[in-house]
């Protein structure tokens, strides 16, 4: 593609051309600091907006200082419902429930190695799909590691797997991943809607994840076991009893019951005409109240740090997107696939996916949300696109070392606490395969649902 | 090493620490030891009330045989005995001269198997301060063969001290499960029993200063000892909760450290059970200390269960 029709585009628009150049720059540098983490990527993030809100304001972009706070008042609910669920995954989690179903689901195994890689891929989707991927791969990664030493199986396999498998259970929940609420949120996609349409695909996902995971360790683990070895590792592992981990069972039932109740408050909420912000508020308030132990711990454990990451990620595409770059983006997307679906859908799906395995998500899913805003403006249907963007962004991050939080933290935790490396080529070679079939799939997938008109309308 | 990284090492070590905490091999619930007598001991002072409440409390639960006796000098006058005492009890006629003699002479008379006696026992605390236990406590602690609840302040609105006990240990203990043993005979039904794991700042320092005697290098936090307790006494605790779920009443984990929280205080007497149990290793000088110190700061009752 040449530059003549994008100079064309631009005519009209509200910034001339070398004026977006520069502020896309100062964007994609800031990914790029992002990226490669020579600085914090929180104060990257705010570097650049620092940087773009004085050049917006010294190159007329934002006709005054006030316009910052009009384009992050469009983002408040996400800073909500961050905020919410990060206390109410603190206050849940210091109850001790989620370690009290990981060793139930771990003792119902039996410690048979073939059961317990099933059951800890399948609790990595659950705990993922509830806890978002930090906190529920913490608690994986450590119940790996101590059931391995106590089992003597080797760690690799599992972590490794609970890495990949993370992303998938990413994918179930309008709660259950970053990219899913800045999107359901900016959007309004009910959280009924992704137990419908993205949920599916995320168990989809995660069968292919666990197929071709079994395939890769087929020789790491003892999948066939004697009677004599089965008998000795239940007995081990009978030795682990959930209720240790319990500090009082009436606050490990409360805290059950609100994080049920908030759940269903999700789901509820488009029909009780409040926002997921509210009933992520009211949910971890709740949890202060009823199950709190220490409301000052609780509240400092909210991630901040990805709150002022967002912060400033907000302020950069909101300057960039007053320089009406993102739109001749949109357009050009447009002008590319002619407008249809069935092109649009893999374009995006792929685009989300190979840059999510480079760049962090985040700024991925915020870069694309006005792209394709802008793109629903028109007469394509905006809803396909939206989901393209849901499951290639984090989907994206199995195909490299760096791609996902869940597999830095799984690499960190195995070089750390077993010694043991996994260079970019082995990573690929099994995450890479598992990213590429599984963005296949997406894309089939949401065409299928597409062409047979079974992808809700956004109320 | 960045932050982010610090932050992971941290979570992880922590969680690490608790699913280790789950190894606990095979766990019973534990068998209370219920009182079957119960020998009263009175001085004539304003604790006599809440000793003969406890006392009739205990019996009307357990149905145990209850006697009482008042081994003070003869020209001290008798106390006045309370709340229909010698309805429900046998009184005892002290046998030796001193106090503490006629009340270990008593419980092997009786073959009693809890003693309730006021502290300080025979004085006042005008005379000797709220820093003494007084020298009967003191023999108990050092001779008694059975446990004993030294009742230390006086109590006019007694309230049933069973509905809510707290076992309390701040080190490896060998008196840890007879202790645990009576603090979940004496907790009620639809009561609730504490087990308060506390890290007490003068043992923090001494092990912070060892270890950096042998190692400069090396550190050790607050949350590094309250894990550490938290291991030792992981069998226990859940020993605890199946005995909560045996015998109905509800029971707590708590781990704390003097820096943050301290436990008991004189002058703050809600924030506290009414009951505290703690295990006494008589042969160890630290752990009289603490047993001294406990009864002293209490603004309760404190059972004592030892070990020799």
């Amino acid at each position: 593609m040449t530059i003549l029709p994008i100079l064309a585009a631009v005519e009209g628009t509200a910034a001339p051309m070398w004026v977006m150049i520069v502020f896309v720059a100062v964007m994609l540098g800031t990914y790029v600091g992002v990226a490669v983490e020579k600085f914090h990527k929180t104060v990257a993030a705010l570097s650049g907006a620092i940087v773009l809100v004085i050049l917006a304001l010294g190159l007329d972009v934002l006709p005054e200082y006030n316009a910052i706070y009009e384009i992050l008042a469009h983002d408040l609910n996400i800073f909500g419902v961050i905020i919410g669920t990060g206390i109410l995954v603190d206050v849940t989690g210091k109850s001790g429930l989620f370690h009290f179903l990981s060793i139930m689901i771990v003792r119902a195994t039996r410690g048979q190695a073939s059961l317990l890689f099933f059951a800890v891929c399948s609790l990595t989707f659950l705990l993922v799909a509830i806890l978002t991927i930090v906190p529920a791969m913490l608690i994986l990664s450590s119940l790996i590691l101590v059931i391995c030493r106590a089992l003597d199986y080797k760690a690799k396999p599992f972590l490794l797997s609970a890495a990949i498998c993370a992303n998938s259970g990413a994918i179930v929940t309008f709660a259950s991943g970053l990219p899913n609420i800045m999107i359901g949120t900016q959007a309004g996609i009910p959280y009924s809607q992704f137990l419908t349409v993205s949920a599916p695909y995320a168990f989809i996902s995660f069968l292919i994840a666990i197929g071709v995971m079994r395939w890769f360790f087929r020789g790491d683990l003892p999948w066939k076991q004697s009677d004599v070895e089965k008998a000795a590792i239940k007995q081990r592992i009978h030795q682990f009893d959930p209720w240790a981990l319990v500090e009082r069972k009436s606050v490990l039932i409360r805290s059950a019951t609100i994080l049920v109740l908030t759940v269903v408050g999700f789901a509820l909420a488009q029909q009780l005409g409040v926002g997921m912000d509210f009933v992520a508020i009211a949910g971890g308030t709740a949890a202060l109240l009823f199950a709190g132990k220490s409301v000052e711990d609780s509240i400092a454990k909210v991630n901040w740090t990805v709150i002022l990451f967002f912060l400033g990620l907000f302020v950069i595409i909101g300057c960039v997107k007053s320089t009406g770059a993102l739109n001749l983006l949109a357009e050009q997307v447009i002008a590319l696939s002619g407008g249809r679906v069935t092109a649009l859908v893999p374009l995006l799906t792929a685009f989300s996916a190979v840059s999510s395995a480079i760049v962090d998500n985040i700024p991925v899913a915020a870069t694309l949300i006005p792209v394709v805003d802008q793109i629903g403006q028109g007469p394509t249907p905006v809803e396909p696109l939206w989901w393209s963007v849901i499951l290639g962004s984090n989907l994206g991050g199995n195909g490299t070392p760096i791609g996902s939080i869940s597999c830095v933290i799984a690499l960190y935790t195995l070089k750390k606490e077993a010694d043991q490396s996994v260079g970019w080529g082995e990573f690929v070679k099994f995450g890479g395969t598992i990213m590429f079939v599984q963005v296949i799939g997406a894309i089939i997938y949401l065409l299928a649902l597409y062409s047979l008109g079974w992808i809700p309308e956004i109320p | 090493m960045s932050e982010p990284q610090r932050q992971v090492d941290a979570d992880l070590a922590n969680s690490m620490d608790l699913f280790q905490r789950a190894d606990v091999g095979d766990v019973t619930a534990i068998e209370p030891v219920r009182p079957s007598q119960l020998l009263i001991a009175l001085d004539g002072s304003a604790q006599d009330i809440a000793a003969v409440q406890l006392g009739k409390q205990l019996r009307e639960r357990f149905q145990c045989r209850v006697a009482h006796l008042s081994p003070i000098p003869a020209d001290v006058p008798k106390p006045r005995v309370t709340d229909g005492l010698e309805e429900f009890s046998t009184a005892i006629e002290p046998t030796a001269e001193t106090s503490y003699d006629s009340i270990l002479a008593a419980t092997d008379a009786t073959e009693a198997d809890l003693v309730i006696v006021p502290c300080p026992f025979g004085r006042d605390f005008k005379s000797i301060g709220e820093d003494s236990t007084g020298t009967v406590v003191d023999v108990l602690i050092a001779r008694s063969s059975v446990p004993f609840i030294a009742v230390r302040k006086p109590v006019t609105n007694i309230e049933d001290p069973t509905q809510h006990v707290r076992l309390v240990l701040t080190g490896t203990n060998p008196a840890a499960d007879l202790a645990a043993r009576r603090a979940v005979s004496l907790v009620h039904s639809t009561g609730r029993l504490d087990l308060l794991l506390l890290v007490e700042e003068s043992f923090y320092q001494n092990f912070r200063q060892s270890l950096s005697a042998i190692d400069p290098d090396a550190k050790v936090s607050y949350e590094d000892l309250e894990h550490a307790l938290a291991r030792t006494y992981a069998r226990l605790h859940t020993s605890l909760h199946r005995t909560a779920d045996a015998m109905g009443f509800e029971y707590e984990l708590l781990i704390r450290n003097e820096r943050d929280e301290a436990p008991i205080t004189p002058g703050d007497p809600k924030t506290h059970p009414a009951l505290i149990v703690l295990g006494l290793e008589r042969r160890e000088h630290d752990s009289r200390s603490e047993i001294h110190d406990y009864i002293c700061r209490s603004p309760h009752s404190v059972l004592v269960a030892s070990t020799d």
